[in-house]
């Protein structure tokens, strides 16, 4: 019987000899082409930085849903960071950019210390965490020419995240302000206030809802909420103190309350994302939607999805507006690539052609003043699209965001006043 | 002695690969749960995790959810399962091309993922879906909200929809050959005797069958039970199934609560473990699905 | 014989019947077609006010990912069952035809995957994975989707293997073959059913396996499931669409590649039964 056995072994045998030999070649993968120690790196100059970088494969981590970002930065980012400064960009599609924090965070743990992710896309809260575990590499803003050349970094919107510092461990890419899209066929004259939304949900029962938080646009939309039932932003521009927090909160969930029964299906469930909600509008379903991308309706005007008659609003005393930015995770193995890419990213070119619709229609993180007149009046040229506001009414509208330790506390507090 | 050894020699490789990659798993998910995690430098165990999870509203409104969904997935798919295979049997006798093609079309959702099955569902069923389009259509209703909430609704009928419609086919294909056999066997005997068609079917094919269809019916039941993309894309904010808050917990939680997670999947192992025990009971007694029976 | 079954399942389930099951599981896949075609596709049109390929030219862009994403995800589903394959054969061998003290422990064994959520034993694996450096690697995800096919594949030979009969071999045997020869012309040409239908499954639990892939290839293995889930879960619908319809043809065309070349070796007709 012996014979019966030994083929079969053999058989095991080599296949687990091939297999092995198939993962080291898939180890092998990552090169350990970074040679400089990362703290050298952040005291190098400029020209040490670029001539590191060259031949470096950057794998930038990003939320990968939407063509156009995408499309912008496969087909436009990519080939000229390529060519010019022979970075290779890779970009690793994501679902939640929390899964890549969660990921390095893990490998942190385990003390990894060539991690594959050189790039990440962050704000807010993401970024809160990612600091408060010290998962980002260090302090390298200053070293990019484009970032000291052309961004005004003593801005309040630049400086701070979400109302904590950045210490340079992120540069910012884009700006986003949140804005109400509407049917203006159905609704004539667009609510101006929050008091007033809820007057016209009133009167329209049934055509109005938010995402659930924690989806990030109903968080903020929950946060617009905050700002006008409790008497403007100033008092929460400190560090959070849950303890006096609280009672302040009521009128709040009094005002969503208020509201619940004339919302889509009487409140009795959210939509859970603003992609769910984007679908009911879309569909006439409800007559607004929202959005933390004052181009995007212009943007789903144009592929179809949204009818023709969207346009969108802001309210009298001014919405949410976020900044987005760009890090490097402490185990990266090619920051030089990393820092060389970002600093592409923010010139004028890749910002401009970034601010077009035709590419994202996203805004700049640029002070448009220390542009040179040309590019001025390059941006000024661009057509944003029927539905965008213009840049100057966006602009004087503006509000800072909360500290993100208060994100956490209202969108549980929501889970507990309102959802339940 | 060689002779003896020789099946533990055989399984060796496959009982190997599943506890080491399977059951390590399991198994370091339970000390984690325990509070063990060697690579934070935690190295007590205690079972905090489950005091907290077992005292949670959340928990238990999630359990109660997963298995009001996982129950009525199971039933109406082993129903609808049973019809699909009763019309493969009738194809087969016939030699129909156009029943063999229809066949064909039957087994489609068997080569689609389950995440994509829940996005058909709300293609489908929203309230302003196809299927509210095409009663629009007939005149049958006038504006959608006439249509009834079948998706992202509370009592997760969506999800019920979309495993409905995925693991249907699956019974099918798992009862086939037990109903061919049936068929093969006992037709003979049963027209001797006189049967008639539904006599036959009611008396004869329903209890041969019940054993196979059982135990496919459980595997169906775990298998919503623990599955975790559906649920994700298909269920509310709140309660959410069990899958997706061990998930939520896993990567939104941070390091507190990690533990929870894994309580959670404990649990769900010990459930999906227990029904599978008993599954395997049932087929053991009655020959495997597939199997002669 | 024929008369009775025909007149009874007609009795039950006319053709009628069998032509609404076909719509119910046929009629979504239309939809998402269409989906993936559609402009400005609204309450209550039932059909687009127009067509676009927008979506199915980014979906076969070159600088999409698409390409790649399909076959590495052919790859690992092909890798994995190859070696399914291997590690089965003798397992379902053994417990098809000897009775041996444990059994029923290692059947329990073997069938734990096909009922115990994968997931719950990835997130616990984890950080093993991560300390021997097996994350981010390909080699990680092929190891990680082993346990929920492996069962599967082992399901389907144990039932090929019940249905030959042994007294088939014992012939051959006496009649000179040797062991090898045995097993390649007579038992191998026999278990091809049970191999077509254990490496399907194989293949198809494979291939849309995400929560896994995703958990072990830390976004460095980029399957066809990864590149979508942003699209369906809140992105662009209709290149969401467009993945589905692209990833169901994928999937229906690796099956059907793979039980063709099998069938053609064998020259047998099969019948595909789990």
């Amino acid at each position: 019987m012996r014979k019966v056995t030994t083929p079969v072994i053999t058989i095991i045998v080599i296949a687990i000899c091939l297999f092995l030999a198939g993962c080291s070649q898939a180890q092998n993968k990552s090169d350990p082409a970074a040679t400089a120690t990362s703290t050298d790196l952040l005291k190098a100059n400029w020209d040490e930085v670029a001539s590191q970088a060259k031949g470096q494969t950057v794998n930038m981590y990003m939320w990968g849903g939407s063509e156009s970002i995408n499309r912008y930065m496969d087909e436009w980012v990519a080939p000229r960071l390529k060519e010019d400064y022979e970075v290779t960009l890779q970009r690793v599609p994501v679902n939640d950019i929390n899964d890549t924090i969660n990921k390095l965070l893990a490998e942190k743990q385990v003390n990894k210390k060539e991690g594959s992710v050189d790039l990440i896309w962050i704000n807010g809260e993401n970024f809160k965490n990612a600091k408060e575990q010290d998962l980002l590499w260090g302090s390298f803003d200053k070293q990019l020419p484009n970032f000291n050349q052309y961004i005004d970094a003593n801005a309040p919107d630049i400086k701070d995240d979400f109302g904590l510092p950045t210490e340079g461990l992120e540069a910012p890419w884009g700006k986003a302000q949140f804005v109400f899209i509407y049917d203006s066929n159905k609704i004539k004259t667009p609510p101006t206030s929050m008091a007033q939304l809820a007057d016209w949900v009133k009167q329209n029962p049934g055509k109005f809802t938010y995402p659930a938080p924690p989806d990030f646009t109903g968080s903020a939309f929950i946060r617009q909420a905050l700002y006008e039932t409790t008497g403007g932003y100033q008092q929460y521009m400190k560090p959070l103190d849950s303890d006096s927090l609280t009672p302040k909160l009521s009128p709040l969930w009094n005002y969503l309350n208020s509201m619940e029964t004339s919302l889509w299906r009487e409140g009795k469930t959210y939509p859970e994302s603003l992609a769910k909600l984007d679908q009911l509008y879309a569909n006439g379903e409800v007559w607004m939607t929202m959005g933390y991308d004052p181009a995007r309706a212009s943007n789903e005007i144009k592929k179809g999805t949204f009818p023709a008659s969207t346009r969108t609003f802001v309210l009298e005393a001014g919405t949410l507006a976020n900044t987005h930015y760009l890090s490097i995770p402490f185990n990266s193995t090619h920051q030089a690539g990393a820092m060389v890419a970002i600093n592409f990213m923010l010139s004028p070119e890749a910002q401009i052609a970034k601010f077009d619709p035709l590419n994202w229609g996203e805004d700049m993180s640029l002070d448009l003043q220390k542009l040179s007149p040309e590019d001025q009046k390059l941006v000024s040229e661009i057509d944003r699209g029927i539905a965008t506001l213009p840049a100057g009414e966006l602009a004087s509208h503006r509000l800072p965001e909360l500290p993100s330790a208060y994100v956490d506390v209202l969108d549980n507090g929501w889970l507990e006043y309102v959802a339940k | 002695m060689w002779q003896n050894s020789k099946p533990y020699w055989l399984v060796l490789p496959t009982v190997s690969v599943i506890v080491i990659l399977f059951f390590g798993g399991l198994v370091e998910g339970l000390a984690h749960s325990l509070g063990y995690f060697p690579a934070a430098g935690q190295l007590d165990f205690s079972t905090r995790a489950y005091h907290k999870l077992l005292s949670s509203k959340d928990f238990w409104l999630s359990l109660w959810l997963t298995l009001r969904i996982s129950f009525l997935a199971t039933l109406f798919s082993g129903i609808l399962g049973m019809g699909i295979s009763l019309f493969f049997l009738r194809n087969q006798q016939r030699k129909s091309r156009i029943g063999l093609w229809l066949q064909g079309l039957m087994n489609l959702p068997l080569v689609i993922p389950h995440f994509v099955g829940a996005y058909i569902i709300v293609l489908m069923f929203m309230q302003s879906g196809y299927l509210a389009r095409i009663l629009y259509g007939f005149g049958l209703i006038q504006q959608f909200e006439a249509f009834p909430v079948l998706t992202n609704d509370p009592r997760g009928w969506g999800i019920i929809l979309a495993y409905t419609w995925k693991e249907a086919p699956f019974i099918a294909l798992m009862i086939y050959p037990v109903l061919k056999n049936i068929y093969s066997n006992w037709l003979e005997v049963a027209k001797v005797y006189g049967a008639k068609p539904w006599q036959f079917f009611i008396e004869v094919v329903v209890p041969l069958l019940l054993p196979a269809w059982t135990s496919s019916c459980f595997i169906v039941f775990d298998f919503t039970f623990s599955a975790f993309e559906v649920p994700y894309l298909l269920g509310i904010t709140y309660p959410q199934m069990l899958p997706v808050l061990s998930y939520t917990l896993y990567t939104n939680g941070g390091w507190e609560r990690m533990p929870e997670a894994m309580a959670i999947n404990v649990v769900l192992t010990l459930i999906t473990a227990l029904l599978g025990i008993m599954a395997y009971k049932l087929s053991r007694r009655w020959g495997m699905p597939g199997g002669k029976s | 014989m024929e008369k009775l079954t025909m007149k009874g399942l007609r009795h039950y389930l006319g053709f009628p019947m069998g032509l609404l099951l076909t719509f119910t599981m046929a009629l979504p896949i239309i939809a998402l077609l269409v989906n993936s075609l559609s402009f400005g596709w609204r309450w209550p049109d039932l059909f687009p006010q127009a067509l676009t390929n927008r979506a199915w030219s980014y979906v076969l862009s070159t600088t999409s990912g698409t390409y790649a994403s399909v076959g590495l995800s052919l790859e690992i589903a092909l890798v994995v069952t190859i070696i399914n394959l291997v590690l089965g054969m003798p397992g379902a061998y053994a417990l098809a035809r000897y009775n041996f003290r444990g059994k029923l422990l290692v059947e329990g064994i073997v069938y734990a995957p096909i009922i115990v959520p994968a997931f719950a034993s990835t997130m616990g694996i984890q950080m093993t994975f991560l300390r021997l450096g097996l994350t981010e690697s390909v080699l990680g995800v092929i190891l990680a989707h082993l346990a929920p096919t492996l069962p599967y594949m082992v399901r389907a030979l144990i039932i090929s293997f019940q249905t030959l009969n042994p007294s088939l071999e014992d012939q051959a045997r006496t009649l000179g073959a040797g062991w090898w020869q045995c097993f390649w012309q007579i038992s191998l040409p026999h278990l091809v059913p049970g191999i077509v239908a254990g490496a399907s499954l194989s293949i198809l639990i494979s291939l849309s396996q995400y929560l896994i892939t995703f958990l072990i290839g830390g976004g460095q293995v980029v399957t066809l499931p990864l590149l979508m889930f942003p699209f369906i879960n809140g992105g662009d619908l209709a290149i969401g669409s467009a993945y589905a319809v692209l990833f169901s043809g994928m999937a229906g065309l690796a099956l059907y590649a793979m039980s063709w070349v099998l069938k053609h070796y064998y020259g047998k007709r099969l019948d595909f039964h789990i």
